[in-house]
């Protein structure tokens, strides 16, 4: 995944997204009851709001081919920033998603604290230039310090430790 | 005169309670603490205490969320001053002056011109939503659903208009959030609507991992991204925070102007604080004998947008309560909690939780004088906080996103929501689309169905009612100026502005 998409395709992406989006959200709609606009159905309003997303799209791509021109013109600061710092790794982007996951799969059966440590682990390991003694030194600070503050201080009914 | 004054002492009588004391502290204390780590916002904060939260009174709920969002507001000046970095969208302008300050060797009087002009503001602004919120209330009473549709149509093409970036990727988000917002069950027939089988979607997609996704996950992932650049310069060590006499004569009519246009700003749909600061900063440019040392480090450039942006965060506060409006990001969030609590935003606050309204408007007052405390003499603790790294934080935020979402929900579900909203966040950041108006789209999607719907059956689908009645008509109009407002050149050029200095 590149950062430096130049504005011409950016556009587009976004056209298609959208267009893609309110098709399928007008797709699923069709099969709920409709009605009319004097008595509308629980349909009505999702099916024409996802032809009106799929239209916006095809305005987006129009506008960006309209626009073409002027927009080479002016090289904005945030892209020149973005060009500076080259690619994106998809391992930034996707870090703390998958850290999310982890916390999500492990607190159910193996507890908070197994779940904290999973989850800022994949976070410290997957920082930019990881330093492995810190990250762990981090991660069971943070497990600790969570699981005093939410479980015990505020009793959030959280399980702490595996469930047998 | 008088019902003002006996709604204040029933606002004070209720918010003067020890534990709402202390709520109001900890809310104040923690947006401080937000406002000044870059990477970790209001809307974050607001909606990861939400879950906790729950377990309060409501009105101490809501001091406490309430005094995160205005507590943020002074947290982001000082990271803005010192470091150059804006930690809140609001403190952007205070860059322009704060910084050179600081560089100066003058962060101590920068810091106490934000912190005071803050606190006049606040007060002030405190005062005017005690005057101006139950006027608005009653004429939202004579609302009907026709009336509220137009008002929220306003309300999201003002808000599209004033904020940065792409008109028409704003609009392109409303309407994909006010989709999102139709997920779940229909209230009035009971259809399950885009489910698939998850329990945790029939009730719609769950808010706080939504917003807690958008958020604090999108932030995230864009600092790890960052941090592969170096970091940001510091400077000016903090020495002592106070004004001289001079400075004070330099400064306090700033204030009031930056109070005055501020507190009008923040009633109008729009960003609030954001675009509050900015105007009071091209005000005070305009009406000072020395505009060149503007961007210099001129005291009237921190005093007049710092005063304007917390006037401006507080009377936002104005429409959700009466008109059940939110007009920007946090104002959505904490609609949302107010629901979470079971109290609709709406005009029946006034009137059927008078506690719970003057009591919410008067800790807002006891908790900029919090602020004071809380700032002047710690500033260079604040200071200090900044220091905390990138590579430390990141996980924190996580992990408490994390419990936050699962201790509301008990739901894997929801904490995939937040992964994945995470990502689809960071994704429109970088289409040039701000996850803002999705947010509002979202709150509002449900709220405008109900009485789109309501309005239609009653007019027997005729949609001509919303030009036959007058305030209706008026607002439609109004909008249609808004949009129109867009091609002026003045607009234009200010609407770019802001986006500089935010990129």
């Amino acid at each position: 995944m590149r950062t430096t998409i130049p504005r011409l395709s950016r556009e587009f992406v976004l056209a298609g997204l959208l267009v893609s989006f309110g098709l399928a959200a007008a797709w699923f709609a069709k099969d709920y009851p409709m009605g009319n606009l004097r008595d509308m159905g629980p349909g009505y309003l999702p099916f024409h709001l996802g032809l009106l997303i799929a239209a916006m799209g095809v305005l987006v791509a129009a506008m960006s081919l309209n626009r073409t021109g002027d927009a080479r013109a002016q090289p904005r600061a945030e892209e020149s920033a973005a060009q500076e710092n080259g690619d994106t790794p998809l391992r930034a982007v996707l870090a703390a998603p998958v850290a999310v996951l982890l916390f999500g799969f492990a607190v159910e059966r193996l507890g908070l604290v197994v779940a904290i440590l999973l989850a800022t682990g994949t976070m410290g390991l997957a920082w930019p230039q990881a330093r492995r003694r810190e990250a762990v030194t981090v991660a069971v600070v943070l497990a600790v310090a969570i699981t005093l503050l939410f479980p015990v201080l505020l009793r959030v009914p959280l399980p702490i430790w595996p469930s047998p | 005169m008088g019902d003002l004054v006996a709604n204040l002492s029933l606002g004070f009588g209720a918010a003067v309670t020890p534990g709402n004391l202390m709520f109001c502290f900890l809310g104040t204390l923690l947006g401080t603490l937000v406002g000044v780590l870059p990477g970790l916002g209001p809307i974050t904060t607001i909606a990861l205490l939400m879950p906790f939260a729950f377990s309060l009174e409501p009105v101490t709920a809501l001091i406490m969320l309430a005094g995160v969002f205005y507590g943020s507001q002074y947290g982001g000046s000082t990271s803005a001053i010192l470091t150059n970095i804006p930690g809140e969208s609001a403190s952007v302008i205070t860059c322009l002056d704060g910084h050179p300050m600081a560089r100066q060797g003058r962060a101590g009087a920068a810091l106490a011109v934000a912190a005071w002009g803050s606190f006049i503001a606040g007060t002030v602004a405190t005062l005017l939503i005690a005057v101006a919120a139950p006027l608005m209330a009653a004429v939202a009473l004579a609302m009907t659903s026709v009336e509220y549709c137009a008002l929220m149509l306003f309300g999201l093409v003002a808000t599209v208009v004033l904020a940065s970036g792409s008109v028409l990727n704003a609009i392109c988000m409303i309407m994909v959030g006010l989709l999102l917002g139709l997920v779940g069950t229909d209230v009035n027939s009971g259809t399950q609507r885009y489910v698939f089988g998850v329990p945790l979607l029939a009730d719609g997609l769950d808010f706080v991992a939504l917003a807690t996704g958008l958020f604090g996950i999108t932030e995230v992932i864009q600092t790890m991204i960052a941090a592969r650049s170096p970091a940001a310069e510091r400077t000016g060590e903090v020495k002592s925070v106070g004004l001289t006499g001079e400075e004070w004569r330099r400064s306090w009519k700033a204030i009031l102007r930056g109070t005055g246009l501020g507190s009008l700003l923040g009633i109008l749909p729009g960003s609030g604080g954001t675009i509050a600061s900015f105007a009071s900063y091209a005000l005070e440019k305009r009406v000072s004998k020395r505009p060149e040392e503007f961007g210099k480090g001129a005291i009237e450039g921190v005093a007049a947008p710092e005063a304007a942006n917390n006037a401006g965060s507080q009377t936002s506060f104005v429409p959700l309560l009466t008109l059940g409006i939110p007009t920007n990001a946090t104002m959505a969030v904490l609609s949302g909690a107010m629901i979470v609590h079971g109290i609709q935003p709406g005009p029946k606050v006034i009137s059927e939780q008078p506690t719970l309204f003057w009591g919410l408007i008067c800790s807002m007052w006891i908790g900029n004088f919090m602020l004071l405390l809380i700032n002047l003499p710690l500033a260079k603790l604040w200071a200090r906080g900044m220091e905390i790294p990138q590579r430390i934080l990141a996980p924190a935020i996580v992990s408490i996103c994390c419990v936050g979402v699962y201790a509301v929900t008990n739901s894997f579900a929801a904490l995939a929501i937040m992964a994945g909203f995470g990502v689809v966040g960071f994704v429109l950041r970088r289409l040039d689309c701000e996850p803002a108006p999705l947010v509002l789209g979202f709150v509002l999607g449900p709220l405008l169905e109900e009485n789109f719907r309501r309005a239609m059956m009653v007019a027997k689908g005729d949609l001509g009612v919303f030009v036959s009645r007058p305030i209706s008509l008026a607002l439609l109009i109004a909008t249609a100026l808004v949009l129109l407002s867009l091609s002026l050149p003045l607009v234009r050029r200010e609407r770019s502005l802001l986006k500089e200095c935010e990129a």
